[in-house]
């Protein structure tokens, strides 16, 4: 049903390195990233673009954000089984929400990628609303500040998010490509092991183990 | 007092990664707004749904889609919809919750309450509030399909342990159980199943002990 763009090798090549993850759009727009990324001194290139559009609604910034964050947004939600002109309109609005919600961002709670995810999934489940152009904007959970946290748990939110990112990258493309099957499409085990054509074993231990490295990542123990 | 029952982990990434049913999110979501071990958890699942999406395989958006985003973001943002009316009585929604519509609550049997609960997705679900009152006991009874409830106010218990505010409980046909609600004050819980037989179920295990069953 899904058709899977990402059959054959799963992209774990961008993750070294900040730039290195911008590899898929032009040399002037990783310049102006890289100029963006100096002003705003920050986690990542792109947590400096949304505090850029957030302070001085940084028209090139957006540019440079919709340039990376479309098209794997457009290809998330091919994923999920989108019709690829409703993922292209719905990436659109993902965008285009992240220039309105900029000032929302906080980068000491969710890389730019994080953040982006969880507003084009909450999109995607009210994208089946009437008023869905308003549900685009209005405030939602992921918008709400989340209740007070020690900064101790604030600087682990950010360190996770590091974490997360590094461990992911030294999975095996095999290991990546199960856990996306099973986290984004909440495919059961049985039906990864048909389309990968992999025993029901295989599966589910690539699953365990890969959860397994990245939690031993985030616990500071790998 | 931080909660001691929790959802299982499937639960809580299938919630950060948006693939829950919503009325079953919305329970989950009760639940992590008053734990902060399991808003951990959902805080991991989330950075892995920012980290897959990073290297998602892009798919070219079309010719002009830039231009087209640019001349978006200059036009001016759709008004927000008026906020839910809030009914009084209403019991306080956790944290995150506020976006539901609250329907007219409904008279069960004495004590007890029913308020339907609408969430903005579309959804075969049944949400609900349920409220009943001090030291009421219900009837043993089983779960017709998947039931998943988070405790708001007050406590109950029965033969698995106490709940109390935050405590997330998962049921189904093979749970049978008689809760018993505290004596210090009435049981406020936010329930969502997948099964559309819940109300009669609901009905009948209430009235079983009034007609004398």
């Amino acid at each position: 049903m899904a058709s899977d763009p990402n059959d054959g090798a799963p992209r774990i090549d961008g993750m070294h390195g900040a730039t290195a993850q911008f590899a898929g759009i032009g040399p002037e727009s990783v310049e102006s990233l890289r100029s963006v990324s100096r002003r705003v001194p920050t986690g990542s290139p792109a947590d400096g673009l949304i505090l850029a559009i957030a302070q001085r609604r940084d028209r090139e910034a957006f540019a440079a954000l919709f340039e990376h964050f479309a098209p794997r947004v457009k290809g998330y939600l091919i994923r999920l089984g989108v019709p690829a002109a409703q993922a292209e309109e719905l990436a659109q609005d993902a965008l285009v929400a992240v220039w309105r919600k900029a000032e929302l961002f906080d980068p000491a709670r969710a890389s730019a990628s994080t953040w982006i995810f969880r507003i084009a999934r909450n999109l995607r489940l009210d994208a089946g609303r009437r008023d869905r152009t308003a549900a685009a904007f209005e405030p939602d959970l992921s918008d709400a500040p989340d209740p007070p946290e020690t900064p101790e748990a604030t600087a682990l939110t950010r360190q996770r998010e590091e974490r997360v990112r590094r461990a992911l990258a030294e999975l095996t493309p095999d290991q990546v490509k199960v856990l996306r099957l099973s986290f984004f499409q909440d495919c059961p085990h049985s039906e990864i092991a048909e389309t990968l054509g992999l025993p029901l074993g295989t599966v589910k231990s690539r699953i365990r183990l890969a959860l397994a490295r990245l939690r031993a990542e985030l616990e500071g123990e790998a | 007092m931080t909660p001691r029952h929790h959802p299982s982990q499937d639960l809580i990434a299938s919630c950060a990664a948006g693939t829950l049913r919503p009325g079953a999110a919305l329970v989950v979501r009760a639940h992590i707004a008053r734990c902060p071990t399991c808003r951990a958890e959902a805080g991991f699942f989330e950075s892995l749904g920012g980290a897959l999406l990073e290297t998602e395989t892009p798919a070219p958006m079309s010719a002009g889609a830039l231009d087209r985003a640019l001349a978006a973001i200059d036009r001016p943002a759709p008004a927000p919809p008026a906020p839910a009316r809030v009914r009084s009585g209403r019991p306080a929604l956790p944290h995150g919750l506020d976006g539901v519509t609250m329907g007219k609550r409904r008279w069960i049997a004495p004590g007890v309450t029913v308020t339907p609960v609408t969430t903005r997705h579309n959804s075969r679900e049944l949400v609900y509030l349920l409220r009943i009152g001090a030291g009421m006991v219900l009837p043993r009874h089983t779960h017709a399909g998947c039931e998943f409830t988070c405790v708001l106010e007050g406590s109950f218990s029965d033969s698995a342990g106490r709940y109390d505010p935050g405590d997330f409980i998962a049921t189904d046909e093979s749970i049978e159980h008689s809760p018993v609600v505290a004596r210090d004050g009435p049981c406020v819980c936010l329930a969502a199943t997948d099964s559309p037989l819940v109300m009669r179920d609901l009905v009948g295990r209430i009235f079983q002990p009034l007609a004398g069953i």
